[in-house]
This record gives structure tokens, C-alpha cells and sequence, in this order.
């Protein structure tokens, strides 16, 4: 079946179709591993046995055995009747230790090069969108940077970050350009959420900065306060890197 | 017979091509009426499976994807509910796909559809309404043009029935109309946005500042020292050229 995840945006790729073997320890570890990265917040319901076994191209047997697992593991629970369904766990941490462990696994080179690539697609989007936006677009650009996110509610930052992103690059209105943003959000974004979060610095002001270069129709602005601001996110996550390392350190 | 074809031309095409279109949502929103009449209508009895999954398998039509998107709590069984399938080619071959759309608005990945354009503006105005040129990174992943229109079933708005079509094909069959007229001619949406154009200066996605459109699409005649601008009649589209 196509993956036809409409909806997910970049968690499209959570519920992609599998290879055939090991199927349920596939499904088991490609949920477990979205649950502990955060890319499923705590509280948020799985769709439907049927729906993922869909999506994924298992039978339905193959979910459900890899649903028992991941009840079994603390990461979801499930609830039966009216109102029921699967409902994901999270971590305690947040999935902060699964994401400092994959963090090490990355070396500081990787990250700047992961830095430059994001720098050019986020930057050439929103000079693009200061050439292309029409007031539709900058309405809906200013509504997603004046968002905040509700003090009980933690999963909402990356979420509103990640669409933020998005919907700037839809706006260059480039299809290439926006695939490749969700590529590099799945691989990378959880990782700049939960660093430009540790490190306290207020990044809402930066949003507001890019949409009013947009708005202005200046690409030049635009695309330095896009830098400006992916830039400030791989910093914290060096620092963070910096200080995960030196914590291992003998 | 002359052999020299005129903005206007254009125009009528862009303007058939409309009411080919919406022809097909009239047909589609006509098979939803006696279900949603009935009495608490439940997702099985959208009986638009077959009609959709032909606009889609034709190769003559550019269908992208097409279907239903219903109104909250319309259906007894989903307070949200997208009936909709795309296409895509692979390979040589046509794969439809019924669209996997999160419903639930607890679940993850769950977008509330009746804020995006496509939805949001039939149901405001009670019109019909062409979404884009957009990247459409929610459905189709392409550039994409969205036709919707009011479904209303006993005088009450339902959801929209609506089709996807890609601007590539659009663009393309366009292109050989336009390249018949002497003049540029470019195609441009409610917002100065180009859809297509037959000179390289302006291209696809392109916004046309600081001209009068709304004017223009309301009938004014409006003098433009750059510019003469020619309706396609039941779209929101003009076909501009320059003077």
C-alpha cells in the first residue's frame, strides 16, 4: 500500500511501510523509538490496530503483538471501550536520555554539517517567501510565530517549531525545498528542541523576526534572520553535545 | 475559421476546464445526498468510492486525488471524516490509495482540517473556491491546485467535495493553448499568484504585486498602464497580458 499518511506531516515517516522481516519487533522498535525521542508526546493516541497495520504493511496479528510489547515496556497503555484506544507514555524524562545517547553517537562534525545543510534550506526558504508570499501567507506565518506553548502542555514547542519550519518553506512555494525540510526535521529536530529547550534562551522573538522580513518582502533579511536563528539552535545543541560528552568523560 | 488564438481563448479553456471540473464535484456531492438525508449516516454509506476511483484510473483526466471531506460530527461514527483518495504513478503503473487521514483529534499528526483554505473558504463564502498554486505537503506533496465546493444537504453545509489537480499537468496543457497567441498571456489566481505562463519572465508560483485584481475579477474595468486583464468566467483566474 502507498504511504498515504497524509496528515502526519513529518511523522509520516513514523507509520511508513516496513520490510518483511521480524515484523512485529520492527513496528515494536520503530514506535518504541518515536515514543522515546519524543516524536510522539505523552498522552497522544495511536490510530486504530487496523489503521497501522495499514500503514506500516503488516497484518494486523503482527501490530497487535508488537502493541503487547510496547504495553509490556511502560510505553503505551491501552484502553478498551468508548473513548479507548492506545495511548503513548512517555519516558518520565521526556525522552531526554534517549536523545542525549543518540546525541553522542553523533560527532561534532556531523552536527556542523547537519548546521550548514539546515542553514541553506531554511535560509533560501524564507528568502524565497520574501519574494512569494502573498498577505494569506503572512497572516498564517504571523498566527504560528505568535503561538506559545501552554505551560502543561511541553510536546506543543516542538510541534509548533516544526510547523513553523514547514509552513515557511510551503510558502517559497517549493515542493523540493519542503520535502527536504520534513527530511532533515525527522532527522534532527527532536534533538534542536530538546537543546534550544535546556538552554533557556527565548526563540519566539526570532519566528516574529523572519515573518516581519517576509512581510516586508526583503529576501536579504529574511534569509539572515532564517540563519540567525538555525544557527542559534545548533549551538545549543553543540553546547549540549559538549556538555553530554564531557559528563561520560572518565 | 481563423487559426490565431486570442487571450480570450485562453480564458475559455481555463474557464471550461473550471466547469469540468466542478461538473465532476456536482456529480460526486449528488451521490452523497441520500446518504447524508438519512437519519445518523455512518462512513460506510459514502457511496463515492467508485465514481472517485474512476476520475482517478483515467488517464485522459488530471485528477490527483478526489473526494469528500465531511463536516464535524456529520457522521455518527467519526467526528471527522476525510473520504478521499490520490493517485500517483509508478513505475508506469496507477496506484490509488484511499488517504490515510488521522481523524481523531486526540490522536498525533491530527490537523483540524476545517481551518485550511480548501475548506475554510467554501464553507465561509458558500462558493466555490480553487486553493492555490500550493505545496500541498499534506496530501499530495506537489504543487498542487485544490477545487472544492459547498456540499449542502438539506439546505445544511455538510463538508466540501473537492479534486486535486497538479500544476505540472495543468501547466503543461495550458502551455500548448497559450503558445497558439502572439501575446504573452499569463494566468494568475486571486492573489497575483502565477499559475502558468508562456514567457519565461514570470514563472509558476511567481506573485504579480500591485495590481488590481480583485477589481479585475469583480468585472471593474480597470485601466492598467502594464497590463490588460481578460476573466475566465466561473473561476477566480485572469488571464493577463502585457500591453
Amino acid at each position: 500500500m502507498a504511504d498515504r499518511s497524509m496528515p502526519l506531516g513529518p511523522y509520516a515517516a513514523v507509520f511508513a511501510p516496513l520490510p518483511t522481516a521480524g515484523r512485529a519487533e520492527a513496528v515494536r522498535r520503530r514506535l518504541g523509538e518515536a515514543i522515546a525521542l519524543g516524536l510522539l508526546p505523552d498522552g497522544s493516541m495511536l490510530p486504530p490496530e487496523s489503521d497501522l497495520a495499514d500503514r506500516f504493511g503488516v497484518a494486523t496479528v503482527t501490530v497487535r503483538e508488537a502493541l503487547g510489547t510496547l504495553r509490556d515496556d511502560d510505553l503505551i497503555v491501552t484502553r478498551r471501550g468508548r473513548g479507548g484506544g492506545s495511548f503513548v507514555k512517555a519516558p518520565h524524562d521526556g525522552g531526554r536520555a534517549a536523545l542525549l545517547t543518540r546525541l553522542t553517537r553523533v560527532g561534532l562534525g556531523e552536527l556542523r554539517d547537519l548546521a550548514d545543510h539546515y542553514c541553506a534550506i531554511s535560509g533560501h526558504c524564507a528568502a524565497l517567501a520574501a519574494e512569494r508570499a502573498d498577505p494569506d501567507d503572512v497572516a498564517r506565518l504571523r498566527r504560528l510565530a505568535a503561538l506559545r506553548p501552554e505551560p502543561d502542555e511541553p510536546s506543543a514547542t516542538p510541534r509548533q517549531e516544526g510547523t513553523f519550519h514547514l509552513e515557511l518553506a510551503a510558502t517559497a512555494q517549493s515542493a523540493r525545498l519542503t520535502r527536504e525540510e520534513m527530511v532533515l526535521q525527522r532527522e534532527i529536530g527532536p534533538v534542536l528542541w530538546l537543546a534550544d529547550a535546556e538552554s533557556g534562551a527565548v526563540r519566539h522573538r526570532e519566528h516574529e523576526a523572519v515573518v516581519e522580513a517576509v512581510a516586508l518582502g526583503d529576501p536579504a533579511a529574511a534569509r539572515a534572520r532564517a540563519e540567525d536563528h538555525v544557527r542559534h539552535l545548533f549551538d545549543a545543541v553543540k553546547s549540549l553535545h559538549r556538555e553530554t560528552r564531557s559528563r561520560r568523560a572518565p | 475559421m481563423t487559426t490565431t488564438m486570442t487571450d480570450t481563448d485562453v480564458a475559455r479553456w481555463v474557464s471550461d476546464f473550471g466547469q469540468w471540473v466542478f461538473g465532476q464535484l456536482d456529480d460526486i456531492a449528488g451521490l452523497l445526498e441520500a446518504p447524508l438525508s438519512a437519519p445518523a449516516p455512518r462512513r460506510s454509506d459514502l457511496a463515492i468510492e467508485q465514481r472517485c476511483h474512476e476520475l482517478l484510473a483515467d488517464p485522459q483526466t488530471p485528477v490527483a486525488g478526489a473526494g469528500a471531506v465531511l463536516a464535524p460530527d456529520v457522521l455518527a461514527d467519526a467526528p471527522y471524516w476525510l473520504e478521499w483518495w490520490t493517485v500517483e504513478s509508478r513505475g508506469g503503473t496507477t496506484v490509488i490509495a484511499k488517504l490515510a487521514a488521522e481523524t481523531d483529534p486526540r490522536a498525533v499528526g491530527f490537523r483540524d482540517y476545517t481551518e485550511l483554505p480548501w475548506y475554510a473558504k467554501p464553507f465561509e463564502s458558500g462558493q466555490r473556491h480553487v486553493t492555490g498554486p500550493y505545496v500541498d505537503y499534506l496530501c499530495t506533496d506537489q504543487y498542487t491546485l485544490t477545487f472544492t465546493q459547498p456540499l449542502v444537504v438539506d439546505g445544511t453545509f455538510a463538508g466540501v467535495v473537492g479534486v486535486d489537480v497538479l500544476v505540472a499537468w495543468f501547466e503543461e496543457h495550458l502551455l500548448d493553448v497559450m503558445e497558439a497567441v502572439e501575446r504573452t498571456c499569463v494566468l494568475v489566481n486571486a492573489a497575483g499568484r502565477v499559475v502558468t505562463s508562456s514567457d519565461p519572465t514570470w514563472v509558476t508560483g511567481d506573485l504579480l504585486r500591485g495590481l488590481p485584481i480583485e477589481a479585475w475579477l469583480s468585472g471593474d474595468e480597470v485601466d492598467h498602464a502594464a497590463w490588460s486583464a481578460t476573466r475566465c468566467e466561473g473561476l477566480p483566474f485572469l488571464v493577463l497580458s502585457p500591453r
